[in-house]
């Protein structure tokens, strides 16, 4: 079966793509969770963060003890959304992606295009991405 | 199925050195990332650390790196080809290849910029 890759991008427009940080793409298979988020404070909805294996690092190791930590992005939900929901429909969508076999590719928040996998979802707030150990 | 793999080389002539080419299988593909207006990082479980264990002081694994010149602010579509060049029925992909005459699989690459491998550790 195919890998299915995410899209996330959080920049509104697509000529302010040029950093770590304004979009990235991960393999499904370097998933590692969501929770609800306070980290940002809006005046949508709920926020979640999506975890994901360091792109950078993945499987890294520094052997001054330096913390190897997921790479996440903070998506900010509708305001009438609630975090279970995107939760089951960010699962159903990546099962059904999966489940085609010509289709690896999903995006999951666009900001710069708004097209969002679901309705439930209002924006990207950020795309941390872990720098490279040293 | 059998694995793919993606092959990508940065130099125009001699091929017979550590990062003048390389071919990933798929499923070391970590991600894509953004490194300026008309570049793309594409990066991969370590060659040569691949499960990522050392021991030496002062040591880390890292993956390896292969950035793409592209055309500017096109990364999103420049992923999309990438995607759908891995959905081919080839199990060797070119994603990009300098070698005159050039080859990519997207007519938004332009070039293999560097290919950066992660050094094996002590």
């Amino acid at each position: 079966m195919n890998e299915l890759y995410l899209y996330f991008r959080t920049v509104a427009a697509a000529d302010d793509d040029a950093l770590t940080g304004d979009s990235c793409c991960f393999p499904l298979s370097s998933f590692a969770g969501i929770e609800p988020t306070s980290a940002v404070t809006n005046t949508v909805g709920n926020a979640v963060t999506i975890y994901f294996k360091s792109i950078i690092n993945y499987d890294g190791v520094d052997t001054d003890n330096t913390a190897l930590h997921s790479d996440e992005v903070i998506v900010v939900l509708d305001s009438t959304a609630t975090v279970k929901g995107f939760m089951e429909e960010f699962v159903e969508a990546t099962n059904l992606a999966k489940a085609k076999p010509n289709k690896n590719f999903l995006v999951v928040a666009d900001d710069s295009s708004s097209e969002y996998f679901s309705s439930l979802i209002n924006n990207v707030n950020a795309i941390t991405i872990q720098a490279i150990l040293a | 199925m059998n694995e793919k793999y993606l092959y990508f080389r940065d130099q125009a002539g001699t091929d017979d050195g550590s990062d003048d080419s390389c071919c990933f299988p798929m499923s070391s593909l970590t991600g894509l990332l953004p490194a300026s207006a008309t570049t793309l990082s594409v990066f991969f479980k370590s060659m040569k650390q691949y499960d990522g264990d050392t021991i030496g002081s002062g040591e880390v694994v890292t993956t390896d790196i292969v950035t793409l010149t592209i055309t500017e602010d096109k990364h999103r579509e420049v992923i999309q080809d990438i995607m759908d060049s891995l959905l081919s029925n080839d199990t060797m992909i070119t994603i990009g290849d300098d070698r005159v005459p050039t080859s990519f699989c997207s007519t938004n690459i332009s070039a293999v910029a560097s290919i950066v491998i992660d050094g094996a550790n002590s």
